[in-house]
């Protein structure tokens, strides 16, 4: 029975067999089968004594150590071996099927399939490797003549555990052909993902490097070196190993993965074509140095083009003088103009006449001898107030002008000019021509610029003794003063003359542009002011110059107002008679 | 036959021999016999689950010298 302790702690309570079958069978349940041979297990023991119980009757029938376990580990052994055969049975051609078929040989690769497919999933490269050793055990003959396939990877890149899919390589037949002397020729195995990969991470990389040239942040620098290398490398990442379908005599069999080793073997997997389009990719390269001459081009040129500026700069100052040259016409200092002018001459004899040129030349002349004769006056008048203002504006320069004249003349102005003037300038100009005459040769060279500042003016006015004259000047101004008088007499009635000819020019200029008007007025010639027009319609009503107008009109162009207007038109034409005729009766009235 | 230990762990602890064929509510009927008690006043759990009368121990995978939790209602 049960053993219940009443100190607490729990305790193993088992009842026996026999009791728990009692129990059963009061309950209605099914009886446990009692254990077979003895009935020793019927008395209360423990499971430890129990055992010792079954050793020694165990030891009593067989006279060796029996353990309850002996029975599962020769379960274990027998499955074991079931085991193995099986694998033994799973090659990639069956032995029976061989031996049915002495043609076996010939038409094995269909037969693989059909043995894949019995197999279910495709077998593990390894697996098959090891059974291939298996087989060659039983059947060596057959063995020897078994294609050797080639693999594109290494086996270390095949990953175990894994169920891989090895396919027939693409390869130009045409390389095949070229090759079939080799003895390592035949046909390669690939597995389709790793290829996909590597030609992924080949695309990424040329990828990545195409754009690091776009951005030209380096220089491709990739020779032919470079590529034969990266070629090489790829060969030895592409390390080759042969694969042996079905069994072959001399395939070491203790080392199985030393023939792996020994058949690393170099092979070019890509066909050459190929290759070189790869390689074409790099051409870019060569563009970016394109790029870099053509950049050294254009900085040639821009440095021909600062060549050429300076050049052009000489150029623009020889333009300078020569508009100095012509600006000399304007400015007053007539002394210059004598050279200068001859020089302009000389250059339009250089160019062809044209009577045009002639109509020019005769204008400046004109306007030379203009200039100088006022250029005179102002003399006179500086004269008689001797004082040379100096400002930054042109009144300095009039001023200039005014007084320059007076040392110069004898070279500019002709003696038949001179003769005109007064017989005591005629004088002073002899003197001047004496002094001049020898300083002829430095005052040409020395032509004063009176642009560049107030010091050079003033120091080339110091020689030639321009203060001087005008001191002098004052004892003189008295007697010269009649002659100007008499000069600008002549000046203005010119000037009047000059007026009156260009407002009769325009005058005309208007009767040419405007014709219209003088038809007007010869319209408006019969016009009499006192003559009032009255218009009347057929009746004899009276209208107005509108509603005249508008019959005159209507007449001409064939038209009618609707009968609305008309009416309304009658209507406002009678309002007006009763109104006529009322103001007249009030009239009379 | 297997033997299911039963432990309530306040004291009682127990090797019950019966059949991998047997229902929950059988095994209940026999362990109430062995522990004095009735047996729908019982709840059995292995591993948390509360295990169901109609349900064999084979069902709920009760092997040899396994061990199911004792509760009282």
């Amino acid at each position: 029975m049960s053993e219940v302790n009443n100190s607490g702690v729990a305790r193993n309570e088992s009842l026996s067999v026999e009791e728990t079958n009692k129990l059963r069978i009061s309950l209605g349940l099914k009886p446990i089968p009692i254990p077979t041979k003895n009935n020793l297990v019927s008395k209360d023991i423990g499971l430890e004594t129990r055992l010792e119980a079954v050793k020694k009757e165990n030891e009593s029938v067989d006279g060796k150590p029996h353990f309850i376990a002996n029975d599962k580990i020769n379960l274990l052994r027998r499955r074991l071996t079931n085991i193995k055969n099986n694998i033994g049975k799973v090659t990639l051609l069956d032995e029976q099927e061989r031996k049915t078929d002495p043609t076996g040989d010939e038409d094995w690769l269909p037969k693989i399939g059909q043995r894949k497919k019995s197999g279910g999933a495709a077998l593990k490269k390894k697996q098959r490797v090891a059974l291939s050793y298996e087989h060659e055990e039983e059947d060596d003959e057959s063995g020897a003549n078994f294609p050797i396939m080639k693999l594109a990877h290494n086996i270390s890149d095949i990953k175990a555990g894994k169920d891989i899919i090895l396919t027939l390589k693409e390869s130009n037949i045409l390389d095949d052909d070229d090759r079939g002397s080799e003895d390592e020729a035949g046909d390669m195995l690939e597995n389709e993902s790793l290829r996909q990969e590597k030609e992924d991470l080949k695309n990424l990389e040329l990828r990545q490097m195409n754009k690091e040239r776009r951005r030209k942040k380096i220089a491709l620098t990739i020779g032919s070196r470079a590529i034969e290398d990266d070629e090489m490398n790829q060969k030895d990442i592409e390390g080759k190993s042969t694969l042996v379908i079905g069994a072959k005599n001399n395939i070491n069999s203790e080392k199985p993965i030393s023939f792996t080793n020994s058949s690393n073997k170099l092979k070019v997997v890509l066909p050459s074509d190929e290759e070189e389009s790869d390689i074409g990719d790099f051409k870019p390269a060569k563009i970016r140095k394109r790029s870099k001459k053509q950049d050294s081009k254009i900085l040639n040129k821009r440095k021909k083009i600062s060549i050429h500026h300076a050049i052009k700069n000489v150029e623009l100052t020889d333009e300078e003088e020569n508009d100095n040259s012509l600006d000399s016409l304007d400015t007053l200092a007539p002394t210059l103009k004598k050279g200068k002018s001859k020089s302009e001459t000389a250059d339009l004899s250089s160019r062809k006449i044209t009577p045009e040129d002639i109509a020019l030349q005769i204008r400046k002349e004109k306007f030379e001898e203009e200039e100088r004769s006022k250029g005179i006056d102002r003399l006179r008048k500086a004269a008689a107030s001797p004082r040379i203002v100096i400002d930054e504006s042109t009144v300095f320069l009039e001023s200039l002008g005014s007084t320059l004249p007076t040392t110069t003349e004898t070279d500019t102005i002709p003696k038949s000019h001179i003769e005109k003037t007064s017989n005591e300038l005629v004088r002073r100009d002899e003197n001047a021509e004496i002094s001049a005459e020898g300083n002829e040769n430095n005052f040409v060279v020395q032509e004063p610029n009176f642009t560049d500042g107030l010091a050079s003016t003033l120091q080339f006015l110091q020689t030639r003794g321009v203060f001087e004259d005008i001191k002098a000047k004052d004892n003189h101004s008295s007697s010269s003063n009649k002659v100007d008088d008499q000069t600008l007499k002549v000046r203005r009635s010119m000037t009047v003359e000059e007026v009156h000819q260009s407002i009769e020019e325009t005058v005309k200029k208007n009767k040419q542009k405007y014709p219209a008007r003088g038809l007007e007025r010869d319209a408006l010639q019969d016009y009499n002011p006192s003559i009032s027009l009255i218009y009347k319609d057929k009746e004899g009503n009276e209208l107005t110059t509108k509603e005249a107008y508008k019959r005159l009109s209507q007449k001409f162009h064939g038209t009618k107002s609707n009968e609305k207007k008309l009416a309304k038109a009658r209507e406002k034409i009678k309002a007006r008679n009763r109104q006529n005729n009322a103001n007249n009766t009030f009239g009379f009235i | 036959m297997i033997e299911v230990l039963v432990n309530d762990r306040l004291g009682k602890k127990l090797k019950v021999k019966c059949l991998t064929e047997d229902t929950i509510g059988d095994f209940k009927k026999v362990l109430s016999l062995q522990l004095a008690a009735q047996p729908n006043k019982i709840v059995l759990q292995k591993g948390g689950n509360v295990l169901k009368d109609h349900i064999t121990l084979g069902d709920y995978e009760i092997h040899d010298n396994t061990n199911l939790e004792l509760y009282y209602l």
